[in-house]
């Protein structure tokens, strides 16, 4: 028994060692001592010098964390970076006081000020004068906070007091603080009264949208509703041929000539498409409307949610609506708001994830063209290379940006247009860059013993110049980067960038460039947002560039 | 170790490698060529090696790399079992490389720092075995116990296949170049100056390799090297190039003793000798003036200008091979009427 027990165990270990051993077979070499000989690449060797130097490492961590903030930008706690809250409009940035409480102080410094101005407030002289001065230099900001301080004062000492009208407009701002709710609808779903299937809105047919919306619209007759539709439609065409037509004036029956040979063109499916979008539009705004006026209702009646709410609610019937309700005044706006009320912190958020997007996919677009182009006139040379470098030399002589800006005004400015504009008039200093690489390299003798291994042109290429020029690659294309960024930027702010209501950091600053005085952290966070990104790219560029350089092997 | 009834496995009939001059605007100057290789001829014969020697600028490196087809040649054959390989087709010039390898000078620069050695020495067997071209296909275990075989065989220890070249010392890269070479199980390997740019010691070490291999798989050499010691020790037989010509061709004991071509008696008695007492007592020959520029035409002996020994007939003929002894030619009108002249069978 004893014996059978040794043999068994002996034979599981010899199992196990034979397994570990095809194991290190398999991840690398073992010598002598069973110890696995692992080798030392240049690349790894790089990476340990990079680690060494610190401003890299800073700056490498820094776009990790800028990195994983965009990635993860959807389930961050954040506003929505669309939502326009016209009440919200410039609240600067606080981080301890709601938008209510913003909003009030607004309300109330504007009130003392008129006080003020009226000669209600008991103010001295000399203080008086201040306040002039300020004003004659621009300084109204100030006068707001100080009339708002020394208007408090007097509140509470009672030499002050609001007349009638303006006791109820600060009691109707405290009403609505308390009370006003926005109230934002996600997905609706049909529930088909037949079968008891739901489903989106979007994929229903015409018919039962109009009974849908004659519904919502409290039991109207389904042919009117159709009329009401076809009209709508109808009108909404005329605006467009009339906005297309801006230069020309058209007389009236000018205009509905057109608008029915447009209507002809788009033909008859085409018209049910646009009846049946400009259904479902007004099923929402109706079904939004209604809902503001069922929670608001609630609230009155004295029923306690729960804010934020979050709920799928079942109206008229045949229609489940996911619901967020939240009291909109209790938010806090770390970052402040923008000229349409949406928050400064996720329209920044979003906009660094479409910019750094626009700087990754620039580099990678025109490092593929790049090295394609580099590395062929390179390699092959001759009448092929004189070609592909004398294509690069006459676009690198015409205006760059002019090219981009004539690009984007032909093709119309979209992100796709900016992605593809901005990579097609890069690759040129890449090319360029990677010939020279490769031309220096294709003489080295590993090469020529490529070449008398049979090996063909495309293998040479790829499996020895490519990664031997590599290094150079990587260095430039992480100084690239913050360029692609400043330069979409540049186009944003000229407004043939990112488009409203999506936002880029450049478009953030360009916006802010109105009002800027009053209204400076719309210009400041941005801009040192993106300061921040480009430092820090830009030092792990140089971090790599020295990793990547042999010769700085002893300096490190 | 040669044997007059084996056929020799690579033949050179007059080859000729000129290069274009550029001219200072970029384009080429009309007609304006380096002669680097003017018109050489030669057999090796299986299992033998052929040393090469002769002066920086003589050609030498440049006619291993024609035969390697690295430089088209501008003129004349290299023959291959027959096939000619300036005129191959590229399938039949890819079969014909299987068997004519390459061992580089330089072991810092023939192995590419990006691989581990692994790949460098799997490379020719992966780029063969994906044309198809092995004689049967290998698969990726076999292409590994291949590589750890080569490692083995040229002395290297197979735990290090995952290192990269720049983690060893001349003498082990160029025996990674050495097991490259050998991958494929060549019959010809072109060896230009293996060892000229590694320590005397290791030297030593990789000549014996080279001597080892070569009994063991039955290579045959093609050794170019500007070292008369070193082509003395590994070489059969022994060409001395001077400016893209064969001077003297013999086998090695003949030539060291009995050198012939006034061009080869210069060459060995500039070469020291390790005895303090006959190198003192050595005399030299030393040729006057500078090794002419290899870009013009030559009408008579292209040692003509530097010969100690030249006569009127020298300058306006160019002399033909003749036969001084069995297996023994040399190029120099001096032969005349001494020694027939070597005729070529193609």
């Amino acid at each position: 028994m004893k014996k059978l027990f040794s043999k068994i165990s002996s034979f599981f270990s010899d199992k196990v060692r034979m397994s570990r051993h095809d194991k290190a077979e398999k991840k690398g070499a073992t010598n002598e001592f069973d110890q696995v000989v692992q080798g030392n690449s240049l690349t790894k060797d790089a990476w340990r010098r990079l680690r060494k130097n610190k401003a890299a490492v800073v700056g490498m961590c820094v776009v990790i964390i800028y990195a994983l903030i965009s990635l993860c930008a959807g389930i961050l706690p954040i506003y929505s970076y669309e939502e326009i809250i016209i009440d919200h409009q410039y609240l600067p940035p606080s981080l301890t006081r709601t938008a209510g409480e913003l909003m009030m102080k607004r309300q109330l410094s504007e009130l003392y000020a008129t006080a003020w101005r009226q000669g209600r407030l008991a103010i001295t002289s000399e203080e008086n004068a201040m306040l002039s001065q300020w004003i004659e230099n621009d300084k109204t900001s100030r006068v707001w906070d100080w009339c708002y301080e020394e208007g408090q004062k007097q509140l509470a000492a009672g030499t002050f007091s609001f007349n009638a009208s303006e006791q109820k407009k600060v009691d109707k701002l405290e009403e609505s603080i308390k009370s006003d709710i926005q109230v934002t609808v996600g997905s609706i779903r049909w529930t088909d009264p037949e079968t008891g299937k739901t489903r989106k809105l979007e994929k229903l047919d015409l018919m039962t949208l109009v009974e849908i919306y004659s519904k919502v619209l409290g039991g109207m007759d389904t042919a009117k509703v159709n009329a009401s539709l076809e009209s709508g439609v109808t009108s909404q065409m005329k605006t467009e041929v009339k906005a297309k037509n801006a230069e020309m004036e058209l007389t009236s029956e000018e205009l509905d000539n057109l608008v029915s040979l447009e209507i002809g063109s788009i033909g008859q499916e085409g018209f049910a498409a646009k009846q049946i979008a400009l259904a479902i539009n007004n099923i929402e705004a109706m079904v939004q409307s209604s809902m503001k006026k069922q929670i608001k209702a609630e609230i009155k009646e004295g029923t306690n949610k729960e804010f934020p709410y979050k709920a799928t609610e079942k109206m008229f019937d045949c229609l489940d609506v996911q619901v967020e309700a939240s009291l909109k005044n209790q938010r806090r706006y770390i970052l402040g708001t923008d000229n349409l009320g949406r928050d400064l912190l996720s329209r920044i958020i979003y906009g660094g994830r479409i910019s750094i997007l626009i700087g990754i996919v620039g580099t990678l677009t025109s490092l593929f063209i790049g090295i394609v182009m580099g590395s062929i006139a390179g390699y092959f040379g001759g009448r092929v290379d004189y070609y592909i470098m004398r294509f690069v030399d006459v676009l690198y002589g015409l205006p760059y940006m002019l090219l981009v800006i004539i690009c984007m005004a032909i093709f119309g400015t979209n992100i796709l247009n900016l992605f593809f504009a901005l990579a097609m008039v890069s690759w040129l200093t890449i090319a360029r860059m990677v010939r020279g690489q490769i031309m220096s390299l294709k003489n080295q003798e590993y090469i020529e013993a490529a070449r008398s291994m049979g090996a063909g042109g495309a293998r040479i290429i790829f499996k020895h110049l490519v990664p031997n020029s590599l290094s150079v690659i990587i260095v430039y294309s992480t100084l690239r980067v913050p360029e692609f960024i400043m330069q979409e930027s540049f186009l944003s702010f000229l407004g043939l960038g990112v488009q409203a209501p999506l936002s880029s950091w450049g478009s953030l600053i360009g916006d802010s460039t109105q009002g800027m005085t009053n209204y400076p952290w719309r210009l400041i966070y941005p801009a040192l947002v993106m300061t921040v990104f480009l430092f820090s790219m830009n030092f792990f560029g140089d971090g790599l560039r020295d990793a990547f350089d042999p010769q700085s092997k002893n300096m490190l | 170790m040669s044997d007059d009834n084996k056929k020799p496995v690579l033949q050179i009939r007059d080859l000729q490698v000129h290069f274009p001059i550029k001219a200072s605007g970029g384009g080429r100057k009309k007609g304006a060529v380096i002669r680097a290789v003017d018109g050489v001829s030669f057999d090796v014969m299986p299992g033998e090696t052929l040393g090469i020697v002769g002066e920086s600028g003589c050609g030498k490196s440049t006619t291993a790399r024609a035969i390697a087809q690295l430089n088209k040649p501008t003129g004349g054959k290299v023959l291959f079992q027959g096939i000619d390989l300036c005129q191959a087709s590229k399938s039949e010039l890819l079969k014909a490389r299987q068997n004519i390898q390459m061992i580089f000078q330089d072991p810092y620069a023939s192995l590419d720092p990006r691989m581990t050695v692994r790949s460098i020495i799997a490379e020719p067997l992966i780029i063969y075995n994906k044309r198809n071209l092995l004689p049967q296909k290998m698969t990726s275990i076999e292409i590994e116990t291949r590589v750890e075989e080569l490692m083995e065989r040229v002395g290297l220890n197979k735990a290090f296949k995952n290192r990269y070249p720049h983690e060893f010392s001349g003498g082990q890269r160029q025996r990674i170049g050495i097991a490259r070479a050998l991958a494929l199980n060549p019959e010809v390997i072109l060896a230009d100056e293996p060892v000229s740019a590694l320590d005397v010691s290791i030297q030593a070490q990789i000549l014996n390799l080279l001597r080892e291999l070569q009994k063991e798989l039955g290579l045959t050499f093609l050794f170019i090297a500007h070292d008369l010691a070193v082509i003395q020790y590994i070489s059969d037989k022994v060409c001395v190039m001077y400016l893209g010509k064969i001077v003297e061709k013999s086998e090695s004991e003949e030539l060291y003793h009995n050198p012939v071509h006034p061009y080869t008696r210069a060459l060995l008695s500039a070469a020291p000798i390790p005895d303090p007492e006959v190198e003192q007592k050595r005399q030299r020959i030393i040729l006057t003036g500078d090794v002419p520029s290899p870009d013009k035409k030559h009408v008579g002996c292209y040692f003509y200008d530097r010969c100690p020994v030249r006569m009127e007939k020298c300058g306006n003929n160019i002399p033909p091979m003749f036969n001084v002894g069995p297996h023994h030619q040399c190029a120099c009108w001096l032969q005349e009427g001494k020694a027939e002249i070597a005729t070529e069978e193609n």
